[in-house]
């Protein structure tokens, strides 16, 4: 009874510090865009269905955010931005019909180990 | 923001490095000390009460310090309003839907039932045990461990690269936690000594700075190797230490650690020889060194306070290579 008392926390304790092992990912830094779908400043001569964000770290999907919108500040997204099943470094959001313009794209992610960057950058449409 | 974040990330380390260091103390020096000089463990249990006290007031230090980074961190990457952002709703997402946040819940689950149960069985223990401060010292372990694998050295490289520089920052931290942690029980035990000149830590005084000496030695050795290999790996260069805030944040913790170290070298070499409490004039001669080692005792630990709060920001920040 005695070394069964004993053995217990032991045992309490491997079990906590397998979770904790198993439960944690890796720490990163700041995530950084590293790749853009239209990409920075580019003039797209068909409209783009979706923008996808790559960024340089794994990202969180709740609480990072990706927004589109036209020269009057009107939303051109679908407001479903979403993390890749495949890839946690790529931020998809899906689009309306575009026409020919300027559009800003905004984004906020927020990195595995919570940092928070934010961004934003211009493309055109010129079919 | 970064700053609330540090001081509750250096209140929640500090926490644990105590926790840690109290438990070491008591099983490296004081016990080992007390049953051999002594012969008994009168003293023993009066001190093991005091420690468990202290050690179970860390747990709960500890637990509210975890809670209150996580409520920090979901105010920062929720990027909503305070009254928001700490509504029920945005912490549950940040619990449940985060990395970050599965990681504290469940560190948090950790110390409140195990901090429960070590709890429980302080009370039920008449004599000093060292099963529970084995216990109590292994809990702490595994959650300093958790603290390491959330550092930069786990984002370092991958596959063995990465283990071993998580390997490294972990006996650097356990290291630091048995120097530092310690230092407040010894400074316990120095008090009591200034009190009479009969007291029970009078006698034994002499072996537990030597003991203590001896394993804070081997704890610094340990982190200056470790600290040289990870200042290689994050910072790189001489010319990489003039990188804010990184560079500037390590050269002020090698500056503190030089400060303690120096303290540390007049402790054992010059006033550790005057502790010679053989006989009862000596006892008498022995006060003033004694007097003076508690308050080097007591610099030693507000300065390394002060590196806590330095390494945390050094968490927070960049490294330099990058």
């Amino acid at each position: 009874m005695q070394n069964n008392q004993m053995h217990s926390p032991w045992s309490f304790i491997a079990a906590v510090f397998l979770l904790l092992l198993l439960s944690t990912v890796t720490a990163d830094a700041h995530a950084h865009l590293v790749e853009a779908a239209p990409a920075v400043g580019s003039v797209a001569t068909h409209a783009p269905s979706e923008v996808v964000l790559t960024f340089s770290e794994s990202i969180e999907p709740a609480f990072s955010s990706l927004e589109v919108q036209d020269e009057t500040g009107h939303r051109v997204d679908k407001d479903d931005k979403h993390v890749d099943a495949m890839n946690s470094h790529i931020l998809h959001a899906s689009l309306k019909s575009l026409v020919t313009g300027r559009y800003h794209v905004f984004w906020r992610v927020v990195s595995v180990d919570t940092h928070v960057t934010t961004g934003d950058f211009i493309f055109q449409v010129n079919p | 923001m970064i700053v609330i974040t540090a001081i509750f990330q250096a209140i929640h380390l500090a926490a644990l490095l105590l926790m840690f260091g109290f438990a070491a103390f008591f099983l490296l020096v004081a016990m080992p000390v007390v049953r051999k000089v002594i012969g008994g463990a009168g003293n023993l249990k009066e001190f093991y009460e005091w420690s468990a006290r202290w050690l179970t007031f860390m747990m709960m230090v500890a637990i509210a310090a975890e809670i209150g980074c996580f409520c920090i961190q979901t105010i920062s990457i929720s990027g909503l309003p305070l009254w928001r952002a700490l509504s029920v709703d945005t912490l549950e997402i940040v619990g449940t839907q985060t990395s970050f946040g599965r990681q504290c819940l469940l560190r948090l689950t950790t110390l409140v039932f195990a901090g429960g149960y070590l709890l429980l069985k302080a009370r039920n223990v008449e004599k000093p045990s060292s099963t529970w401060m084995m216990q109590a010292s292994a809990v702490s372990a595994v959650l300093l461990f958790s603290v390491t694998l959330a550092s930069h050295a786990a984002a370092g490289g991958g596959g063995a690269l990465r283990w071993a520089l998580v390997a490294v920052y972990a006996i650097h931290v356990i290291a630091s936690a048995v120097w530092l942690g310690g230092l407040v029980p010894f400074a316990y035990i120095l008090a009591s000594t200034r009190r009479s000149y009969a007291g029970p830590w009078v006698l034994p005084a002499k072996e537990i700075t030597q003991r203590f000496s001896t394993v804070a030695l081997i704890s610094v050795g340990l982190l200056m190797i470790t600290g040289l290999l990870n200042a290689w790996i994050f910072v790189g260069s001489f010319s990489a230490l003039a990188t804010p805030p990184y560079g500037y944040l390590l050269i002020l913790k090698m500056l503190l650690f030089a400060t303690m170290l120096g303290v540390a070298a007049q402790n054992k070499f010059a006033i550790t020889p005057q502790l010679d409490i053989s006989s009862g004039l000596k006892r008498i001669y022995a006060f003033r060194p004694l007097r003076k080692l508690y308050r080097n005792v007591v610099l030693e630990s507000v300065l390394g306070l002060a590196v806590i709060l330095v390494a945390t920001l050094l968490g927070l920040s960049p490294p330099a290579i990058h």
